[in-house]
């Protein structure tokens, strides 16, 4: 089951302590930085079972928390 | 005598045309780069400043690199702060300099008015482009011309110092012109060549990009930060801007290996450089595999002698396990490997780095101390001096006569290229309240700085107090508390126990 607070613990456990809603914007505050999201996606790929491939890195599908999860639904989908 | 503006006047009557500067919204040519440079130095000369320090205060942007040059006319040298560290920190900076100018662009004016007391904006003298210097501020700017010494400084680079102070490393136009033509000649940089800059312009790899750029009328187009988040967008913006040399951090060559990225979009490179920390032969691979005939070159040496004082053009291949070797010393770069007497070390064994040469610093600005410390006389050289830098790095000849680089005699760390002194992030804990004792590790088997504490105070405190002193990649990414913590026998910490703490 992909949810938002599932999201929201993953990005927490590379940035501590950020207060992170489902709408907040990840990149352009800067909350999530170049390796982050590198490792976000290795994260979410053993979390939920998901395969994110170099395609799917894209800016518009790690703006939010929101879009990550329409991403991962759109890959979970796939299969 | 040559100086930097040299090198810049060469380029512009060669190639004022071809593209000089570039970011993913602007472009410049060496023409309209010669064009506001000159405004932004007669506004530096107005202002009566003469072999001052001026802060730059931009993104990772082109208006830098043409601000830099502007500065240099006036006879002046730049001081590049990262706009994203703690106002804290540059405080800390400009402190030191005792710097009362700015070149800024309107996004970060605010910023650049708690900094410094007067502040020239972008938008306000960029639009002398295109409009040619007035005879008299053109004979002006030649005058001031006149008074720059090669042995005058260009610019002071800021790395992190282990007492919790940044040191600022002060390097000369001649430092720029010997070390840009080394850079130049080995690599046959031309006025064709495109670069696609990873680094920002407060790090010492960028001089390669801007100064070879400088010398050999090649374009510098700088890559925003936002793409080495995203590898096929990052290769498609190489494509898009024709980009066929690279000089990066092996991290951000990593990102493209680990992702495969290269089936998707594919850039026509031919120059592949980098520096700033290990590269790991199993990306090497990945990298060669899918540019058989591009020149690859692993570059190696600290901000002291301008970018890098060894290298090494690589010429056989690797197994993914092999450790890849740091070469042989630059053109014009001396080296001497030796032991903690000073004495050379036979053939084959470890000693200590140290580096001499038309590349190196005249040291630490306002800081004879730690200037002493590390810019030394040759021991070997009884009869006249002669300065060295110790490096700090310890290495070792190989049986093919290449040098190794096998580790660092002190706390210094290489995380994601940036130079870090874990004694840094030491001192900016230590001030939280209730701090007992602290120590900043690296997790080699994970990249990742650990904060390791006692004391009467939680992680999350810690955070807020040194998220306003350090820059983001100098920021812990975890925490431990112990009870106490460990001493060895000389009642320092004891750094191997609190190692095996970590792999527990």
């Amino acid at each position: 089951m992909i949810t938002e607070d599932k999201i929201v613990e993953l990005i927490n456990e590379l940035k501590p302590g950020k207060e992170i809603t489902a709408d907040t914007e990840l990149i352009a505050s800067g909350i999530l930085e170049s390796m982050d999201i590198m490792m976000l996606a290795a994260k979410l790929n053993e979390e939920f079972d998901v395969t994110i491939s170099p395609l799917d890195l894209k800016e518009e599908n790690f703006r939010s928390v929101t879009s990550i999860k329409a991403m991962l639904e759109d890959i979970a989908d796939r299969f | 005598m040559s100086d930097i503006l040299n090198l810049l006047y060469e380029t512009v009557s060669r190639f004022p045309d071809s593209l000089s500067f570039c970011d993913e919204k602007e472009t410049h040519t060496w023409k309209d780069t010669d064009d506001i440079s000159d405004r932004i130095a007669m506004e530096l000369i107005k202002e009566g400043l003469k072999k001052k320090s001026v802060l730059l205060l931009f993104d990772r942007e082109a208006r830098c690199p043409v601000s830099m040059m502007g500065v240099l006319k006036s006879g002046n040298y730049y001081v590049v702060l990262d706009c994203h560290q703690p106002v804290d920190r540059m405080k800390e900076i400009v402190l030191q300099l005792g710097s009362k100018m700015v070149i800024t662009d309107e996004e970060h004016i605010e910023t650049a008015k708690e900094i410094a007391d007067k502040q020239i904006i972008w938008e306000e003298v960029s639009d002398g482009a295109g409009i040619a210097t007035a005879e008299e501020d053109r004979n002006l700017l030649a005058d001031v011309k006149d008074t720059i010494v090669d042995t005058d400084l260009a610019y002071i680079l800021f790395t992190s110092g282990s007492t919790g102070t940044p040191k600022g490393v002060a390097i000369t136009h001649r430092n720029v012109v010997e070390y840009s033509k080394w850079f130049v000649d080995t690599f046959k940089l031309g006025n064709k060549d495109i670069c696609g800059g990873q680094t920002p312009f407060y790090f010492s790899m960028s001089v390669s990009d801007i100064y070879g750029c400088l010398r050999s009328g090649a374009c510098l187009q700088t890559i925003p930060k936002r793409l080495f988040s995203f590898p096929v967008e990052l290769l498609e913006y190489l494509c898009d801007k024709k980009v066929n040399s690279i000089y990066w951090v092996p991290a951000a060559m990593s990102i493209i290996a680990n992702w495969k990225a290269l089936q998707y979009s594919k850039p026509k490179l031919n120059r592949i450089l980098f520096a700033g920390e290990n590269m790991p032969c199993s990306k090497l691979n990945y990298w060669m595999d899918n540019y058989p005939d591009a020149v690859f070159a692993n570059l190696f040496g600290p901000t002291e002698t301008t970018d890098i004082c060894v290298y090494y053009v690589v010429n056989r291949r690797f197994e993914d396990t092999d450790i890849l070797p740091i070469g042989r010393p630059c053109h014009n770069c001396g080296i001497l490997i030796l032991d903690e007497d000073g004495n050379e070390v036979p053939y084959g064994e470890e000693g200590e780095l140290y580096a001499y040469g038309s590349f190196l610093s005249p040291g630490y600005y306002n800081d004879p101390d730690k200037t002493a410390e590390r810019f030394v006389q040759n021991p070997l050289n009884k009869a006249l001096p002669e300065i060295l830098y110790k490096t700090g790095d310890i290495v070792k000849y190989n049986d093919r006569g290449e040098l190794l680089f096998t580790g660092r005699k002190d706390h210094q760390i290489k995380h994601l290229g940036y130079r870090i002194e874990l004694g840094e992030i030491e001192a900016a804990a230590a001030g939280t309240e209730g701090m007992g004792e602290c120590a900043a590790l690296y997790d080699e088997s994970k990249d990742k700085i650990v904060l390791i504490f006692a004391g009467n105070t939680k992680e999350d405190k810690i955070m807020e107090y040194i998220g306003g002193k350090l820059p983001d990649y100098m920021m812990p990414a975890s925490y431990l508390k112990l009870p106490v913590m460990p001493h060895n026998a000389n009642g320092k910490i004891d750094r191997k126990a609190l190692k095996a703490e970590l792999n527990k």
